[in-house]
């Protein structure tokens, strides 16, 4: 600093007299911002207005700014609503929620499924924390995680949180069903309906071996086996169905499993005509028994007309009777088919009506009076009532004792009865149980299951020479036509599972296919195998029912004032 | 420290662990977590208050144990993000997952701030001995560029007070003086560069040795304090790029640190559900 640039100051202060003001250049000592300082701040000041403008935003359209906080996509049941929040969710002010503003689970999940999925009750026997966590439709089903997930495959652990200890969940007293779950591949119980129910509880006898037998003949020496031609003869109609392509004429028939049971009833072709008509033909319904192309997890039912007659006609037997006027004649009176799926007391009706139509039919010859003196001129004898009812009752009461009484017939064809299947007591045939779903506690599918040879878990059911076949055989244990669980845990287990094959001693490394409860358990009364989600108890009622708006708004209707 | 936080607790019995975000403890956890950064964000008004020692009669603190505060509570929020978002650092609502990392952004850069300040002044006074005021670089550097403007026309111009009335530098080298100060050394002491020949200590050493060379013996001592002057230029350039490194996070810091905050204040409005 040059003596020139200080100058003397007059100033009043002590220390500014003996200062010298600095007269040079001043910009020196100025304050030069350097641009890292200047920018920090207008970074940081448009830092702070983008979200605030985006939060602006979001009170005024809180559904468009969805994104914001969504924690990913709705599950495209639910996609609709993919930006309408207040669809599902309860719209809440401050106070306006009982877990507390610190709660914020129970805000955001306070929600209103109900609306669409009604649900049937939950378990009766069940505390009052359970029913709580029961009550919360998201404790199990998690949205919000990408179009393709299934809200409805949910973890195991949703399930065995009550299941893996169910005594400490129930309200009172013991579960009906095994309180210690943990999971299908080692800790499950097995199949219930296989362990509860016992072979004479089907009350219907069927052998399984004797139909899959080559003719069906399961007992050497024994019956006369079934060959092309004696089908052909009982069931014209129906026979074709059973008979392979080119099979010649004394062939035996071997029968399948899909001989009986069909997956698929081929809407539209010929052979669901054809048995449609068959049916229609009997007086059966025919929609119900073969409903419209079911999706083929379960079998179709067996029907009696469907796929028994064909080999056992139900037919009133052959009789005898006397001719008018003259006792040493008799004359044929042929049988004639009766329907199924008749009390005693009704096919007694049906016998006789049919016994009755074959007598007064025109040119019966049993009711032709004989040519008496002056010839066919002199009119005819008064007709005898009392006679004809007599003959009718002998036949009706000849015809219902053959078909009812077990052992009454002698050939496959000509006088099998109602007593070959049916255990009858008390004058009753007994309702048969309907097996068409074995469980129904859970779901399983058969199409699933197609590539695998049905012996391999039903082995019971295949043809194996048995000479010594008794009357009791006929009845069939479930758990030896049925598998238990541990032939399930084979497949669905965890991968390199080794499993131990059913007719041998032999291991393998299996496992690997899925294994989580939902794969067959279902909820919200969707357990049962004939039920499912169409089931009344599922629907919403008919007064909160949504028009198209309301629905795609995810709005319920505005109570009326 | 995610699978301890997760595994350790069902160890000992804790139920219902970890803790979602949206649970009570997880808001709590939100809770504090926005604590924290209100305390942190304070130490901007502490830094406005530099000189005061108390406001209302209330004593603030050094600026130094605030920042020991700012730099602690910073680390400490680590875990607590992380725990409040039960360490998911993808799964989650855009905001909060934004908000999230801006937070670990905001941390990650106060961390390489810290080094930064811890590392670069020693650099700095061990490699740049001559450093001046880092903001008056450029104008010290004019103020040198007029000097040795001045300093090259008296090597040129015979001064009037002279005896003599030949310059040190006769007309028929002159030119040599001339053009390496106007193109080369007054434009590096204006505004400095790398791309200049004087940027490097061996060609400054190589082209004064050319211009010692030409020029005659008395000249030398001007070419010392030219050849000086460069070299002050060459060392605040240096003090530049340290000043550079040890200042630039906070352009990240600060505005990430305003944006987080107000994020936060967004995502803690959606995330309680208020009036929605």
């Amino acid at each position: 600093m040059e003596p020139s640039q200080v100058s003397n100051v007059s100033n009043d202060k002590p220390n500014r007299q003996k200062a010298n003001r600095f007269t040079g250049n001043r910009a020196y000592f100025r304050k030069h911002a350097d641009w890292i300082r200047q920018y920090r701040w207008y970074l940081a000041g448009a830092a702070t207005l983008i979200p605030v403008l985006v939060m602006a935003g979001y009170s005024v359209a809180p559904n468009s700014t969805s994104y914001m906080h969504s924690h990913g996509e709705l599950a495209n049941p639910h996609a609709a609503w993919e930006h309408k929040c207040d669809a599902c969710h309860k719209q809440q002010s401050w106070g306006e929620h009982k877990g507390g503003l610190l709660d914020a689970e129970s805000r955001w999940h306070d929600m209103t499924c109900e609306k669409c999925h009604q649900g049937a009750a939950h378990n009766a026997n069940i505390s009052a924390a359970g029913t709580d966590y029961h009550n919360r439709c998201s404790n199990c089903h998690h949205d919000h995680a990408g179009r393709t997930n299934s809200l409805v495959r949910i973890d195991d652990e949703h399930c065995t949180k009550c299941h893996s200890d169910l005594n400490t969940w129930a309200k009172s007293g013991k579960p009906k069903c095994d309180g210690m779950v943990t999971n299908f591949a080692s800790k499950h119980p097995d199949f219930r309906p296989l362990k509860e129910t016992k072979p004479t509880d089907r009350t219907l006898k069927f052998n399984h071996g004797v139909h899959m037998s080559p003719g069906q003949a399961y007992t050497p020496n024994g019956k006369e086996a079934v060959t092309v031609a004696k089908l052909r003869e009982w069931s014209p109609a129906l026979a074709e169905r059973y008979i392979k392509p080119g099979q010649a004429a004394d062939a035996v028939i071997n029968l399948t499993c899909a001989s009986c049971h069909e997956q698929d009833p081929g809407v539209r072709n010929a052979d669901f005509n054809k048995l449609r008509d068959e049916l229609s033909f009997r007086g059966e319904p025919t929609h119900a028994v073969l409903p419209v192309r079911p999706a083929g997890a379960n079998f179709l039912p067996i029907d009696f007309e469907a796929h028994c007659r064909v080999c056992h006609p139900l037919n009133a037997p052959t009789g005898a009777v006397k001719a008018q006027g003259n006792s040493e004649q008799t004359y044929m009176i042929s049988g004639f088919s009766v329907p199924h799926r008749r009390q005693p007391d009704q096919l007694e009706r049906d016998l006789g009506a049919g016994y009755l139509a074959s007598l007064v039919a025109q040119k019966q010859p049993a009711m032709k009076a004989p040519p008496g003196p002056g010839g066919p001129l002199d009119p005819l004898p008064k007709f005898d009532a009392g006679t004809l009812r007599d003959e009718v009752g002998r036949l009706t009461a000849d015809a219902r004792k053959r078909l009812l009484t077990p052992g009454g017939n002698v050939t496959i064809n000509k006088s099998e009865g109602c007593a070959k299947c049916h255990d009858i007591k008390d004058n009753k045939v007994p309702q048969v149980a309907d097996r068409t779903v074995w469980f129904q506690a859970a779901k399983f599918n058969h199409l699933a299951h197609r590539a695998t040879d049905c012996m391999q878990c039903h082995p019971g059911t295949k043809a194996a020479p048995h000479p010594d076949f008794k009357a009791e055989d006929n009845y069939e244990s479930p758990s030896a036509t049925i598998l238990g669980i541990a032939l399930c845990q084979s497949c669905h287990a965890p991968a390199g599972t080794k499993v131990k094959l059913p007719d041998s001693s032999q291991e393998i490394r299996g496992g690997g296919i899925r294994y989580s409860c939902v794969d067959c358990h279902k909820y919200h009364n969707g357990d049962h195998g004939l039920q499912g989600r169409a089931a009344a108890a599922m629907l919403p009622p008919p007064n909160e029912l949504l028009t198209l708006p309301e629905f795609l708004n995810g709005r319920k209707p505005k109570a009326k004032e | 420290m995610g699978a301890a936080y997760q595994w350790l607790p069902p160890l000992f019995g804790v139920a219902g662990w970890p803790p979602s975000p949206s649970s009570t403890i997880g808001v709590l956890l939100g809770v504090a977590l926005a604590l924290i950064v209100v305390i942190e964000m304070l130490i901007l008004f502490r830094k406005k208050l530099r000189g005061r020692k108390q406001i209302l009669g209330i004593p603030l603190g050094t600026t130094r144990s605030w920042m020991w505060v700012h730099i602690w509570l910073g680390l400490l929020g680590i875990p607590v993000v992380l725990a409040h978002a039960d360490f998911r650092l993808v799964s989650s609502g855009l905001l909060s997952l934004i908000t999230l990392w801006l937070f670990l952004l905001v941390i990650a850069s106060g961390i390489w701030g810290l080094i930064q300040q811890q590392r670069l002044p020693a650099k700095l006074y061990a490699e740049v001995p001559d450093e001046t005021i880092a903001s008056q670089i450029d104008f010290v550097g004019a103020t040198h560029a007029r000097d040795a403007e001045r300093m090259a026309k008296a090597l040129v111009v015979a001064p009037i007070d002279s005896e003599s009335v030949q310059p040190i530098v006769p007309d028929n080298l002159a030119h040599y003086i001339n053009d390496f100060a106007a193109k080369i050394l007054v434009p590096y002491l204006e505004r400095g560069g790398a791309r200049s020949p004087l940027a490097s200590p061996a060609r400054t050493e190589q082209q004064f040795a050319n211009l010692r060379k030409e020029l005659p013996p008395d000249a030398s001592d001007t070419l010392d304090k030219l050849q000086e002057l460069a070299e002050l230029r060459r060392q605040w350039d240096h003090q530049e790029a340290i000043q550079f490194w040890l200042h630039i996070w906070l352009l990240f810091h600060f505005p990430l640190s305003a944006l987080m905050t107000v994020c936060m204040v967004f995502h803690a409005a959606v995330a309680l559900k208020l009036n929605w």
